[in-house]
């Protein structure tokens, strides 16, 4: 009994008499506001990110504007250097003129002179003609010897000389024959008894050698190619 | 479904067509385009790179000129612009009393252009030069027309001695004494020496400018 009568005390009775569409009703106008502000908010996120594109797109337009400036500022100092890779040009154009001109050069006063000190002394010459065969010269300063050359090697010596004994012509071939740096393929293709000086008989012979390569003065090589 | 959820539907399918609207025509365009301009900017960053690696070489070259155009000039001395044959005469007929010889004949035969077999193709190409035989006979003794061959070598213009024939006269039939030296010689020049070379003619030309 007295349990009973304390509850009865604390709840007290609730009876909502509102119609259920009203009450819906004041739901749904709170919730409208709600939904006005989700929209605004989806338009607000919207124009958000295309104030952020847009100002990447600003951003990057202005490192492409410095860019260009800055182009424009490095092509103006490379045209006033136009003329310098011109220059460079008309050298590399020239040295290579030069190397075809004369890349086939051989010294031959200097093969004169070391004919002169090295000839053995009972031989001396009576005539000595040197043919150089034809030769074109790559831009690199490498001679290309003819195909239609007699012999190896880029020029033909041919000797006529004399010699107090047959022995002083086989030391004349053994001299060419030793000096491998600029001779090769040396012979002698004559040799008689039939000649004097005076009354002692001299051996009158004719020899070929053919000068290598190695004579080439490389004077005038390509700076280019080296 | 109450009205409640209709309109929360609702809003929420209008929210998302905002955002979608607003992303495909308003900012996906606009990211596009800035990720044009970006690469535009990066290829000309790249430019520039380049650029500024090109100038650094030109003021390098730059620097470098007056040797440039000093070779220029020591190699015109070499390959004159004409076949300058009266400083020629000059110059071989000076080398000729330098070294005690006497220059009994100058053959200096018409000029012709050069031609040579340009790569694997073996392709005939005009080089630019043209050049000029010139046969001089001279007497002397051996060590003097030494000296001359050696002076023909060292002259500012370059001659090219391609071959000689030296005589020697026979002392025991009384001819008389000294040397006679026929050399076969060229010399080149360049009328234009400013000009890039190597322009293929036809494999027909005249190949008489071989050296």
């Amino acid at each position: 009994m007295s349990t009973q009568t304390a509850l009865r005390a604390t709840v007290t009775p609730h009876v909502n008499l509102l119609p259920g569409e009203i009450r819906e009703e004041a739901q749904f106008r709170s919730m409208r506001a709600f939904m006005a502000l989700a929209v605004i908010f989806s338009a607000l996120v919207g124009g958000a990110l295309f104030v952020q594109a847009s100002g990447e797109v600003t951003s990057a337009q202005e490192q492409l504007d410095t860019a260009k400036t800055e182009n424009a500022a490095l092509q103006a100092k490379v045209n006033t250097l136009a003329d310098v890779p011109k220059v460079y040009a008309q050298v590399a154009a020239a040295d290579a003129q030069l190397t075809t001109a004369m890349g086939a050069e051989v010294r031959y006063s200097y093969l004169l002179n070391d004919l002169s000190l090295s000839m053995n002394r009972g031989v001396w010459l009576s005539s000595l003609n040197v043919a150089q065969a034809a030769t074109t010269t790559t831009a690199a300063g490498t001679p290309v010897v003819s195909q239609t050359a007699p012999q190896a090697g880029i020029a033909l010596i041919t000797v006529a000389g004399r010699a107090k004994t047959y022995e002083d012509v086989a030391a004349w071939l053994e001299f060419l024959t030793a000096d491998k740096t600029y001779y090769t393929n040396p012979y002698v293709t004559s040799a008689d008894r039939t000649d004097k000086i005076g009354n002692t008989p001299i051996v009158k012979f004719a020899s070929t050698v053919a000068l290598n390569d190695s004579a080439l003065s490389h004077r005038y090589d390509s700076k280019a190619a080296n | 479904m109450t009205r409640i959820r209709k309109w929360t539907l609702g809003t929420a399918a209008v929210s998302l067509f905002i955002l979608l609207v607003s992303w495909f025509f308003l900012v996906s365009p606009k990211k596009s385009e800035a990720a044009d301009v970006k690469s535009q900017t990066e290829a000309q960053i790249s430019s520039n790179q380049q650029l500024r690696t090109r100038l650094d070489i030109l003021v390098a070259q730059s620097a470098k000129l007056p040797d440039q155009q000093a070779r220029l000039a020591a190699i015109r001395q070499h390959l004159p612009e004409t076949a300058a044959e009266a400083q020629l005469i000059r110059s071989l007929s000076a080398a000729a009393a330098a070294t005690n010889v006497n220059l009994k004949s100058v053959k200096p035969a018409p000029a012709a252009p050069v031609t040579s077999a340009a790569g694997a193709s073996g392709q005939l190409t005009n080089s630019g030069l043209m050049v000029m035989n010139v046969d001089t006979e001279v007497f002397g003794s051996y060590f003097d027309l030494e000296r001359y061959l050696n002076k023909l070598e060292g002259m500012q213009r370059s001659f090219l001695v391609t071959g000689f024939t030296l005589v020697v006269p026979d002392e025991s039939k009384g001819s008389a004494s000294g040397i006679t030296l026929t050399i076969a010689g060229k010399v080149y020049f360049s009328p234009n020496l400013t000009t890039a070379p190597a322009a293929p003619i036809s494999s027909a030309a005249p190949s008489t400018a071989s050296n």
